[in-house]
């Protein structure tokens, strides 16, 4: 008996203390980011553009933010339809598909992902490393998460309100359009967000869809564009501290507004849970 | 219909990526045969002289061979050690979290797990290749030589932080959300049924959890390949830990290797001066091999556990 006992608080304790451990390791990561962030800051990195490895990083977040908004709203545009297809006209086995092809979707590897936009987008369809093909290209990944959401957005609609909707004798459309993507606007939203921050950390699917410009893009094709991601991972590589304090930088600005954008993210999705 | 006809451009998408990629792999199908499994030799040969016909009639450069054996081998080996530092982390956090833990620290530990599924795949890298890697090579790595030197994998010495073991612990962070967001969810909606009559017979809270997470065998099953499904498939953080490996296979624990994804992100620029063509064509069978077995560890995952948790989402 006193055995028992014994391993069970043994095992009380190992768990609390790797839970412990986790946290720790956590905030390891963040800290370690914004410190590192903090003691290589210039404001120059900020205020002025550059050529990832010297310069500044104003290209960069402008260009993180284009990549990252049009693939928002390429994907948006057809996840949408998808969320209403399986959510009011898809019968089962349509549904199942579509729920299939999301999953299946969400489990492709971002480095795939690149391949297919590298071939398809960069060189078939003759876009050049640009803004559309870059955006295209993560786009594709983005599908699942707002599919997803928007699903389960709708999904929380009170039938009540689309029963009586129906009742009230407005037509299917008007349904969608009126109730549904109305009174799921806050949990589509919360949901879009989230996207949005998986979106701007992605490298792989960039990398040879995106390129890089020391400039700002003039065009959506042929017209390169430059992102956060590459600067941490071509400046972390680089012997000398400068491109080093450029990729710290980078990485605390990704991190400082992947927090931000998830932390509204869970507000609203917080509020209309409370609210429900 | 127009809802439908646009619902259904996702899936022709998914479609178009499988057979544009098999596609773009025939000739490398072809040309490498088995050698794509069995050799390490991945060398586009001798780009810049007019291209041979090889097997089948398909073209490459002289001297050309693509094998891909040790990006397997590093995808398996980066991916096993991550799970054997996954999988019993998952468990002993879940029954301490569960039946140990008041529910603010439990509560605590889920948020930050959710941060740390959100942070990107560049700054784990960046952490590995600033922190992990110099803390590895000054003291682990010793520790290791001194103590398992023994076993020829550990002899040493050591020269860098980087490869299997950066690697594989870069790994374990990023996919330990997803593990435990599935097996403790799965735990909890069983717990309230099976707690109390187990807790009754005399069993200590520990041997109950151990019970309640017998009784999600199937769910803790699938969330290891889920798990396995976006170890497969990482990039980033993998390519800046692992070393950079080509052409030769590990000989140690210490040695530097390289993976599927990683190989695809390193090789594809110089893929594209090869005239002709193969190099490419090697590459994308690559990628179909690597989409193909990731997405048969999801898909097993999603049929034993139910569901499937997309980062970010976890929690």
């Amino acid at each position: 008996m006193g055995m028992r006992r014994l391993r069970d608080a043994l095992m009380g304790a190992a768990g609390l203390a790797i839970s412990a451990l986790l946290l720790a390791a956590l905030l390891l990561v963040l800290a370690y980011v914004f410190y590192g962030a903090a003691l290589r800051f210039e404001p120059e990195m900020l205020l002025t553009m550059g050529n990832a490895t010297s310069g500044g990083l104003l290209n960069a977040i402008v260009g993180t933010w284009l990549l990252s908004g049009l693939a928002l709203a390429i994907s948006a545009l057809l996840a949408i339809f998808v969320a209403i297809d399986i959510a009011q006209y898809a019968g089962a086995r349509v549904g199942s598909l579509l729920r299939a092809t999301v999953d299946t979707m969400a489990a492709i590897p971002a480095m795939v992902y690149g391949l297919f936009g590298f071939l398809v987008f960069v060189i078939y369809l003759g876009m050049g490393y640009s803004l559309l093909a870059g955006s295209l290209t993560l786009s594709l990944m983005m599908i699942p998460y707002l599919a997803r959401s928007t699903e389960t957005a709708m999904g929380n609609v009170p039938k009540e309100l689309v029963a009586a909707a129906y009742a009230l004798g407005a037509s299917r459309w008007q349904v969608i359009s009126r109730v549904l993507l109305r009174f799921g606007r806050p949990l589509i939203i919360s949901g879009a967000l989230l996207t949005v921050s998986i979106g701007a950390g992605e490298t792989a699917q960039l990398l040879y869809t995106a390129g890089w410009n020391p400039g700002l893009p003039t065009w959506f094709t042929h017209s390169q564009v430059g992102y956060l991601t590459y600067v941490v991972w071509a400046g972390i590589n680089q012997p000398t501290p400068y491109p080093q304090g450029l990729a710290f930088v980078a990485s605390a600005l990704l991190v400082g507004m992947i927090l931000v954008l998830l932390l509204i993210s869970k507000w609203l999705e917080g509020r209309e849970v409370r609210r429900a | 219909m127009l809802i439908r006809i646009a619902s259904m451009i996702p899936v022709f998408f998914l479609v178009s990526i499988f057979i544009f990629l098999l596609y773009e792999s025939i000739p490398s199908i072809f040309y490498n045969g088995w050698n794509f499994f069995t050799s390490y030799r991945w060398n586009p040969g001798m780009t810049y002289r007019e291209p041979v016909p090889g097997p089948f009639g398909f073209r490459a450069s002289p001297g050309a061979s693509f094998g891909a054996l040790l990006f397997l081998f590093g995808t398996a080996a980066t991916s096993a050690l991550a799970l054997a530092i996954v999988v019993p982390v998952t468990l002993i956090t879940t029954i301490a979290l569960a039946m140990h833990t008041p529910r603010l620290m439990s509560r605590a530990v889920g948020a930050s797990m959710q941060l740390f599924a959100a942070i990107p795949s560049v700054v784990y890298g960046l952490w590995g290749i600033v922190f992990l890697e110099p803390l590895l090579l000054k003291y682990v790595f010793p520790w290791t030589e001194a103590t398992l030197g023994f076993i020829p994998w550990f002899r040493g010495p050591a020269t860098s932080g980087s490869g299997l073991v950066a690697s594989s612990l870069v790994l374990a962070l990023m996919v330990l959300p997803i593990t435990s967001a599935i097996v403790l969810d799965s735990f909890r909606s069983l717990q309230s049924r099976f707690q109390a009559p187990i807790l009754s017979l005399g069993a200590t809270r520990t041997e109950a959890g151990i019970a309640i997470l017998g009784f999600a065998r199937r769910q803790v099953i699938g969330a290891v390949f889920l798990g396995l499904g976006r170890a497969l498939g990482e990039t980033m953080a993998v390519l800046m830990t692992c070393g950079g490996a080509i052409n030769m296979m590990p000989v140690d624990i210490y040695s530097p290797i390289n993976t599927m994804a990683a190989a695809l992100a390193a090789l594809l620029d110089s893929a594209f001066i090869d005239a002709s063509g193969m190099a490419l064509s090697a590459l994308a069978e690559l990628g179909l091999f690597l989409m193909i077995i990731s997405l048969a560890s999801s898909a097993a995952g999603r049929a034993l556990a139910g569901r499937i948790v997309l980062r970010g989402e976890a929690w």
